[in-house]
């Protein structure tokens, strides 16, 4: 598939070798012998960033050293190249168009497809303009459209990402080589990440835990760093707006680089109100509850981001910097906090103020990069800290103490600091043979306050080595191998306070706690690609996470649900066998990619119904973490069909299944089965627009948990159309999307909002505009 | 470790094989759920003792009850001689069929003014009912007293649709008025959905202990010719600087 032709002339013996060498790489189409403009050669660590020229042609300046190089453009076959270099150097490599007509309209990511083929487990990709194509400014939204993946949300302001039905802490989010870490245990806590900074995100789908972390044992949503920009000043403006909850977000980015120089900046604001739902009323336990005006009260929000970058590339490598703040506040339904009253709900609120309930977030991160090229390998370092400040704000009297100062809204504030080191080495051992080797650690403070308790203040360390060696073992098949390591240790203060009837006596919430874990993963897999056309893959993982703060040591009533969640400070880590296996067929005109997976869960972790009240006013009953065996299986089925050039039909299929074995439930908040089918027109190339349609079929979602309300299915559509202009050098990208056309009344089994019986959002109309120059 | 491996997901395979047990996910229900022989909404006075009545059924075993009682104030005032009031009975039940019956006393210090009375019940297993709720209103003496001379409702009250129609009375309080609260809506109970088709709101700060419906607030009710026909209720909310709420509901028949 590869045809590199090498000419190695030496140019002079006396070449330093520590001196920049420079490759010359000219790049021919395969079928033609003419020059290829506009190829991206990259490196896999992004210190070597080229585009050619109309003579096909691109100077690069490197030290000695050996390289893994992707060659890359839309239309054509990517080609990879290993190459040591240690004298000046001129390649010339030949690109194949790809004969698949299919690419004519749906350009599919060849080095995804690429990664799928050595990775043994399945990866999905989504760059910044298929982000923005979502019409969604909630990052773990917009990544839904992904296969297997799914959101739990509350309202339309919080989201939090889903792999096959696991989210929390069995969901890593790796950002820019540092693990986002914002109490991710909690259901209502959104990831605080700014869909706008993302230039690309690869979904890894089941265990992932040898490389990321032992705790990722649904899957990693990795940001990928940002690649070194091209020259000069770029920038991409963006907006969106819409018709449903009257968003207004507006982005703009911009990329300089001066020689080794570079920089980053981008500022992100957006605003929008309470969101529509098709209904006036929605019943709830026998009482019909008024939704004035067809609008959910308190449901807007507002926030603000900021991202700077300063970086430098250098003889070895590539260092940078980054500063990263994210700021959120969320209205929250009044009728979600608390037992839904009629005249909290049926009060006039002017437009556009935020009440309370409300969440307010801001996660500010600083980050070190560097990448480190050797002789033989390449060394990755990340440094970070970060720091979390989550606060719950809330009525008094809601479920507190008798004694508070009035106007004291504060019910919950969580600050959680964390510091991370990851170093990772990439070498090969032999020829065929690559190593990835590392450590990581992280370190973590919590400091808590509030009217409300729920977690304890906590410190946390965890630190790690690893090692996973991928080996072409046949021209093909590939072999993967991983060992990993983790040792960690959490401490928790004992939290005694007053009992809210009585402010002389004092209550133990959570006892002190220490515990240190030591324990490893290991992962195996074999990709078989016997073709071009064929690809198989099959994976196996022995994964184990620690168990959270949260399950250790949660005492309180959990903001936005009834259930007064209790912890256990002598929960077993939570074991589990992975299996996942896949295939990939790609013909002229149709691709399917098929994954299914099995995890059987030795101990896993989950809130199960005490059959005991909590002893606080206005709470339900106590669910206490408990650990039990679990199967969870399931399947997701692409297929992407072009009967004629121009047109696509898509078809997505998603199953999830779960059991817990004593209990005889299933997990809470998993995925229905769901269809998806989208059908594209796209215009000829030159007159770059498309229009689609998608339709999502939900089945009913009876497999629930204890006191989960089964949910039933649902269909609706949505629309898409865009248009490029091309203006000079620069380019206007326009989307006009429509979610939920028909107006469905509909209800979404993973929403925080279900309990209530509410309705999802209505039909939304939103305009995003892209400006990139 | 293959072996153990193979193992493993034997063993998997055959608790997947196994047949369902049959655990129980029926949730048991409130069959009878009153304070002082009413269902819905109910008016106590503090410093005496009221009674609730309760019959629970399940199809395995019971488990517990919880009564909680707190106040719906609007804000969060406290009175020099008023506080709102608020209690919590959990109760162990077993068996299928349970009949609870409790006296619980008002302390004479609670202020006046709408409470909620929650019940809720699980089984053993812990399944949850639907929870039920009752309005209370608890009266001290203290709250401001509404005195509305006309419309007189000791008799039926009828309202015509396109007619509007002056409140008349006034509404009293020894300490002083705070805020005052008037609204017509449909239905009974809040089991509709409906928008009030009249609301008045007035913020009072206490500076005076007399307000009449005319000449201070100049009340007039106009009934949408729109309107839907059906019972109505008039609500009428006063709020004294000590906490207490007075609060009058009258049925309105709309024609």
């Amino acid at each position: 598939m590869v045809r590199a032709v090498l000419f190695t002339f030496l140019l002079g013996g006396w070449a330093s070798v520590s001196a920049q060498l420079s490759l010359t790489c000219k790049v021919l189409d395969g079928l033609t012998d003419e020059p290829v403009a506009g190829v991206e050669i990259t490196t896999a660590q992004h210190v070597v960033y080229a585009v050619t020229d109309n003579n096909g042609t691109a100077l690069l300046k490197l030290p000695p050293g050996e390289y893994h190089f992707h060659f890359t453009k839309a239309y054509y076959q990517t080609a990879h190249l290993q190459l040591r270099i240690l004298h000046d150097t001129v390649l010339s490599i030949k690109l194949f168009p790809t004969a698949i007509q299919l690419r004519e309209v749906h350009v599919e990511d060849r080095l995804l497809q690429d990664l799928n083929r050595k990775v043994s487990v399945d990866v999905a990709s989504m760059d910044a303009r298929s982000l923005a194509q979502t019409g969604a400014i909630n990052f773990a939204d917009a990544l839904a459209q992904l296969p297997g993946l799914q959101t739990l949300s509350t309202g339309v302001g919080i989201s939090k990402p889903v792999i096959r039905g696991l989210t929390g802490n069995r969901v890593l989010v790796m950002d820019n080589g540092v693990r986002q870490e914002g109490q991710q245990w909690g259901l209502d806590h959104g990831l605080e990440i700014d869909a706008f900074r993302v230039q690309r995100v690869n979904v890894i789908k089941g265990p992932a835990a040898i490389q990321y972390g032992s705790d990722a044992t649904g899957g990693v949503i990795e940001i990928l760093p940002e690649p070194v920009p091209e020259k000069g000043m770029h920038g991409t403006l963006s907006g969106l707006v819409n018709s449903n909850n009257y968003t207004r977000a507006v982005s703009a980015g911009i990329t300089y680089r001066k020689n080794a120089w570079y920089g980053v900046g981008r500022v992100t604001w957006q605003r929008y109100q309470d969101y529509h739902v098709p209904a006036t009323a929605f019943t709830y336990n026998g009482f019909v509850l008024p939704i004035r005006d067809n609008r959910l009260l308190n449901t807007g929000g507002q926030g603000h981001n900021l991202h700077a970058l300063i970086g430098k590339r250098w003889l070895r490598g590539n260092t940078y910097v980054s500063f990263t703040h994210f700021n959120q506040l969320a209205g929250l339904f009044p009728g979600a906090i608390g037992i839904p009253r009629y005249n909290d709900l049926n009060r006039p609120w002017p437009d556009g103020t935020l009440r309370l309930p409300m969440q307010y977030v801001r996660h500010t991160r600083f980050i070190g990069h560097t990448n480190l090229q050797f002789k033989r390998g390449w060394l990755e370092l990340d440094i970070g800290h970060q720091r979390n400040h989550r606060q719950e704000l809330s009525p008094p009297h809601s479920h507190g103490y008798e004694l508070l100062a009035p106007g004291d809204s504060l019910a919950l504030q969580m600050i959680l600091q964390t510091n991370t080191l990851r170093a990772t080495y990439h070498t090969h051992l032999a020829k065929r043979v690559e190593l990835n080797a590392g450590i990581n650690a992280q370190t973590q403070k919590n400091a808590i306050s509030g009217f409300e308790y729920l977690v304890p203040n906590y410190t946390f360390w965890q630190a790690g080595g690893f090692a996973f060696a991928r080996s072409e073992i046949t021209k093909t098949a590939v072999l993967s191998l991983g060992i990993r390591l983790d040792g960690a240790e959490i401490a928790a203060r004992k939290h005694e306070q007053p009992w809210y009837k009585n402010p002389d006596s004092l209550v133990v919430r959570t006892p002190q706690i220490e515990r240190t874990f030591l324990n490893w993963s290991a992962a195996g897999g074999v990709n078989f690609n016997p073709s071009e056309t064929w690809a198989f893959k099959i994976n196996y993982a022995r994964t184990f996470r620690i168990p959270s703060v949260a399950e250790l040591g949660a005492n309180g009533v959990h903001h936005g649900t009834f259930r007064h969640e209790v912890g256990n400070a002598n929960l077993n880590p939570e074991r589990a066998h992975q299996f996942d296996a896949g295939f990939n067929v790609t013909l002229p005109q149709l691709t399917i990619n098929g994954n299914a997976f099995f995890n059987y869960f030795n101990a896993v972790i989950y809130l199960a119904a005490s059959g005991q009240f909590s002893p606080l006013p206005d709470a339900g009953q106590v669910y206490i973490y408990t650990q039990d065996q679990a199967i969870h299986t399931g399947f997701e089925l692409y297929a992407a069909y072009t009967p004629f050039a121009q047109v696509v039909l898509e078809s997505t299929t998603e199953y999830v299944y779960t059991q817990t074995i004593a209990n005889q439930s299933a997990l809470p908040f998993m995925p229905p089965f769901m269809q998806q089918l989208k059908a594209t027109y796209k215009g000829p190339k030159k007159y770059q627009w498309h229009v689609g349609i998608t339709a999502v079929l939900a089945a009913a979602q009876n497999l629930t948990d204890r006191n989960e309300p089964a949910t039933p299915g649902y269909a609706i559509w949505h629309f898409n159309a865009g248009y490029t202009f091309n203006l000079a050098k620069t380019q206007l990208v326009l989307n006009l999307i429509g979610m939920n056309m028909s107006n469905t009344s509909y209800l979404n089994n993973m929403s925080r909002y279900r309990i209530l019986n509410l309705p999802e959002q209505g039909r939304n109309i939103m305009l995003q505009l892209r400006y990139e120059f | 470790m293959k072996s153990k491996l193979i193992l493993s997901f034997l063993a998997v395979v055959t608790l997947v094989g196994c047949k369902k047990e049959d655990v129980d996910t029926t949730v048991p229900s409130v069959d009878l759920f009153t304070i002082n022989g009413a269902m819905e909404e109910v008016t106590v006075s503090a410093g005496v003792a009221f009674q609730v009545a309760v019959e629970v059924s399940d199809n395995e075993a019971l488990g517990q009850f919880k009564l909680d009682i707190h106040d719906d104030f609007d804000g969060h005032t406290h009175g020099k001689n008023w506080s709102p009031w608020d209690t919590l009975i959990i109760g162990n039940i077993s068996g299928t069929n349970q009949q609870i019956n409790l006296g619980i006393p008002v302390p004479s210090w609670a202020a006046a003014g709408a409470y909620h009375a929650t019940l809720r019940l699980i089984d053993a297993r812990g399944n949850e009912a639907p929870y039920q709720t009752m309005t209370m209103y608890i009266t001290n003496g203290s709250e401001p007293t509404i005195n509305l001379t006309s419309p007189n409702f000791s008799s039926p009250v009828t309202f015509e649709r396109g007619m509007s129609y002056a409140l008349q009375g006034a509404i009293s309080d020894d300490t002083g008025l705070d805020e005052i609260i008037i609204y017509l809506e449909e239905g009974h109970a809040h089991k509709t959905a409906e928008e009030p088709i009249f609301e008045f709101d007035v913020d009072l700060g206490g500076s005076i202990a007399t307000w009449d419906f005319e000449t201070d607030g100049n009340i007039v009710i106009n009934i949408p010719q729109a309107a839907e026909i059906g019972d109505y209720i008039l609500h009428i909310i006063a709020k004294d600087v000590d906490g207490n709420y007075g609060i009058f509901e009258g049925e309105i028949e709309i024609i």
